[in-house]
């Protein structure tokens, strides 16, 4: 089997040295640039299937750089950054980016975002092709709605039926927020009476098993003050 | 008793009542003044009482006089037709005498007149020209001083007994009739004047408190409302003596006295109400522009001779002497300009002149130090940009060179966790790095949150939100952490949304913060309080729990960047997680603040509501 390329760039090579031996570990080739420029000849010139990039970068910038990856490619970047406020990763992601991870990053979520990322490109892809109108896809998860499964990444997460009640509700109504009252009502069919605790441990359990860090959650979101919601990818 | 009279009096159904009646009252009473004097008697001849003596029967006798003379002898028509007279001028005769007296001779006119001396003392006849009486023979002139005398005109004339007797009756029944209307106007007068006593009594009372109230008319200034009330009281007056003393038009007069009673009240209660207020004097025009000039003068005197405020600075010292200048020399002007004036010499037209050359002085000079301080004040603007910018950019610069390394570190410390074949101690050290590393960075995250919001340089996402359902989700979220802590969790929450516009996430930060410190630092198996309610136009939050340590700090010791709980600093946090829940607080436009009493450590955060 051939192994997945991985190009990590980032202007201080010990943070790249550590991503090259944290992705060896989990089996991945890894490719290392130092800056921008470097980064897009590398990419011209070797079969590359991921892109780990660091923002603040000489000669050119991480996300000047995925733009012009944008035009041309269609692999999946992820964008290493310290700048942690929201507008940075709003930013970056509107740019053409599939990930940000801020740092100091957790070493084993970087892994998991990386496989994360890599199995949507390479395996999902072949799902996406099979799309019909009973399915659903919001970033890397999929929701089939006859078979009442949710794909997610490429692999199937057990889910219960509440839970994945909540979440066929969330995902056909996609940016919408949800007081805990209505999901309470549209799923348990009762009339809602200080329900907020029995939906947060219902959206708890299912962050943890959809989302790579549940505390930093992607897809399924607290509208603090307001109620829930998934995010239109 | 005493209360239900007190409310009964005081209430607005009563006054109203009151007023009305007043006003009905008043118009009962100018009407009766007005049949009084309707009778034709007035106080002056009130007394008397025998009409053959008094000043009416003389006017009338030399009414009759006038009537016959002028040969106007309407007077026989009506009740005055027991008046006995003749009149013959030429061959024309007109008597109201018996047609026997006429028949008994030929000589007419002295028949006439040997009847009429049978009436002796009420007997007149006209002698050139004037009235003469029969007995006397004094004469009386009953005509104006205009007549000439017509000497070709006899006439006599008679004042029966039965004429006095009839007279005398009418006049009894007038004086009557007088007298009665009189006292019924004074009763009425009496009853008004009591329950005008009344109205003032209570005016700007209520039945709750003693307090003065005022109403919509006690806005306008006093004196301006007594002015207006002497200059429609001097417009009404006249017409309304004309129309309802005179009889001339009784429906518009008393319409007019409707209205006049009630502006009266109205004016009348509305100083009442003042005077027991004490503000009949400050609230009025007079006063508020005594107070204008008064502060403007008082003003005026402290620029000009206390100018030390602008002499400060060297800028603002060459504006207050220039002013200084102009005042003077625009004073001296002035009386020049009098001066010349009373003289009436051709020197007036310099005063203009000084006037013009000052005004340019004045102006040319101030404009150049106006651009300066413009051009200082976009300065020092510039230096506090710059200075804030800079500010930001360090943040910013410190956070990624703190960050950068701190990466390799967690990245090599987990690659070493991974190496195979170490010795055991080495395990235990890479383990206590991992944590170690991981608390730092925790720390350089709260410590860039904190420094970027202290700098006031965050975004807020501000919506709609409401604090009731925040803090479910809060508790929601840590539940698990509640339940592992032995600690038990009270919550009061209103029953219906606490809806504020503020920014969620931010605010979840803050109450997470104070949830977590609570969970950190309270002693075991005690309780936490958490409230949220509505005071008055704000939303308070409170948390309380009881510290598991003695509390020798301050308030605003706690609230300090890096203060800790526990003065040994081992356990876990960055000692930031009050200071950022204060912070974001204060950003999300609320206030927090910590009370400490003995053992109980409580947090309150207060919002405003709009």
């Amino acid at each position: 089997m051939n192994k997945e390329r991985i190009l990590v760039v980032d202007d201080d090579k010990e943070i790249v040295n550590a991503i090259e031996k944290l992705l060896n570990l989990e089996g991945y080739e890894v490719v290392k640039a130092y800056d921008g420029l470097e980064a897009l000849d590398l990419l011209m010139n070797q079969n590359i299937q991921l892109i780990l990039l660091d923002i603040m970068m000489p000669k050119l910038d991480g996300l000047s750089a995925t733009m012009k990856i944008r035009d041309r490619k269609n692999i999946p970047i992820i964008l290493l950054s310290a700048k942690s406020e929201d507008s940075d990763k709003i930013l970056g992601l509107s740019m053409g980016a599939d990930d940000y991870i801020t740092k100091p990053f957790n070493p084993q979520e970087l892994v998991a975002r990386v496989k994360s990322q890599l199995r949507r490109y390479l395996h999902l892809g072949d799902v996406g092709y099979q799309k019909n109108a009973n399915q659903l896809i919001i970033g890397g998860l999929m929701i089939d709605l006859s078979a009442k499964q949710l794909i997610k990444d490429g692999e199937e997460v057990r889910l219960t039926p509440t839970e994945y009640k909540i979440l066929e509700l969330l995902m056909t109504n996609a940016g919408t927020v949800f007081s805990s009252e209505k999901i309470y009502e549209r799923v348990w069919n009762e009339p809602a009476y200080s329900v907020e605790n029995t939906v947060m441990v219902h959206i708890r359990r299912i962050r943890e098993k959809i989302e790579i860090n549940p505390r930093e959650p992607n897809y399924l979101k607290v509208v603090w003050g307001i109620g829930y919601k998934i995010e239109k990818v | 008793m005493g209360t239900k009279l007190r409310k009964f009096s005081r209430s607005n159904g009563t006054k109203g009542m009151v007023s009305f009646l007043i006003v009905i009252i008043t118009i009962g009473m100018l009407l009766q003044f007005s049949f009084a004097s309707d009778t034709g008697i007035s106080l002056d001849n009130y007394k008397d009482k025998i009409y053959s003596e008094s000043n009416q029967c003389a006017q009338d006798i030399r009414n009759a006089m006038c009537s016959i003379v002028y040969s106007d002898l309407s007077f026989s028509q009506k009740d005055d037709n027991l008046i006995e007279f003749y009149y013959q001028k030429g061959d024309e005769v007109i008597t109201n005498v018996n047609d026997n007296v006429k028949k008994n001779n030929s000589k007419e006119v002295n028949v006439y007149r040997t009847y009429f001396e049978k009436f002796k003392n009420n007997y007149y006849y006209l002698k050139n020209g004037l009235w003469v009486n029969g007995i006397t023979k004094e004469s009386i002139l009953a005509f104006d001083e205009n007549y000439n005398g017509e000497m070709n005109i006899i006439a006599f004339l008679a004042f029966p007994d039965s004429y006095f007797d009839m007279k005398q009756i009418h006049l009894d029944k007038l004086r009557n009739s007088f007298i009665n209307h009189l006292v019924a106007a004074g009763v009425l007068a009496m009853i008004g004047l009591m329950l005008f006593l009344y109205l003032l009594l209570v005016a700007g009372r209520r039945y709750k408190d003693d307090k003065v109230y005022m109403t919509v008319f006690d806005k306008i200034y006093s004196d301006v409302l007594i002015l207006a009330y002497l200059i429609f009281c001097d417009s009404i007056g006249n017409e309304l003596w004309v129309d309802i003393f005179e009889m001339y038009n009784l429906v518009g007069g008393i319409l007019l006295s409707v209205t006049f009673t009630i502006i009266s009240l109205i004016v009348m209660l509305s100083i009442t109400r003042k005077l027991k207020a004490k503000i009949f004097i400050k609230h009025s025009l007079i006063y508020k522009i005594y107070q204008l000039c008064y502060r403007t003068g008082k003003d005026i005197y402290q620029y000009l001779f206390f100018g030390n405020l602008y002499r400060t600075t060297s800028q603002t010292k060459t504006l207050y002497y220039r002013q200084l200048i102009v005042c003077t020399i625009a004073s001296v002007s002035f009386l020049l300009t009098i001066i010349f004036t009373l003289m009436q010499t051709p020197l007036l037209l310099v005063t203009p002149i000084i006037f013009v050359v000052i005004i340019f002085w004045y102006i040319k000079g101030n404009a150049g130090i106006y651009q300066k301080i413009d051009k200082g004040i976009e300065e020092s603007l510039e230096v506090q940009m710059k200075s804030e910018r800079m500010k930001i950019a360090l943040i910013t610069n410190v956070s990624h060179d703190l960050k950068t390394p701190l990466t390799s570190i967690i990245s090599y410390v987990d690659l070493l966790s991974k190496e195979e074949g170490l010795p055991d101690t080495a395990i235990d050290y890479v383990k206590i790095l991992q944590i170690k590393s991981d608390r730092l960075k925790n720390i350089v995250t709260d410590l860039f949150e904190l420094a970027k919001s202290t700098s006031g340089n965050i975004a807020l996402e501000e919506e709609v939100i409401d604090l009731k359902r925040l803090m479910e989700q809060t508790l929601a979220d840590m539940e698990d952490k509640v339940k592992v802590s032995e600690l038990q969790f009270k919550t009061s929450l209103p029953d219906s949304p606490v809806v504020i516009k503020s920014d969620g996430k931010k605010l979840y930060r803050v109450f997470q913060n104070i949830i977590d410190n609570a969970l950190k630092y309270s002693l075991k198996n005690t309780r936490v309080y958490i409230n949220l309610e509505k005071v008055n136009q704000s939303v308070v939050i409170t948390f309380k729990n009881i510290a598991a340590y003695e509390m020798n700090f301050t308030q605003e010791e706690i609230l300090q960047r890096f203060y800790r709980g526990d003065q040994s600093r081992t356990t876990e946090g960055s000692g930031l997680g009050l200071s950022i829940a204060e912070s974001f607080t204060n950003n999300c436009g609320g206030k927090l603040s910590v009370e400490i009493d003995g053992d109980v450590f409580k947090v309150s955060i207060t919002f405003g509501m709009d």
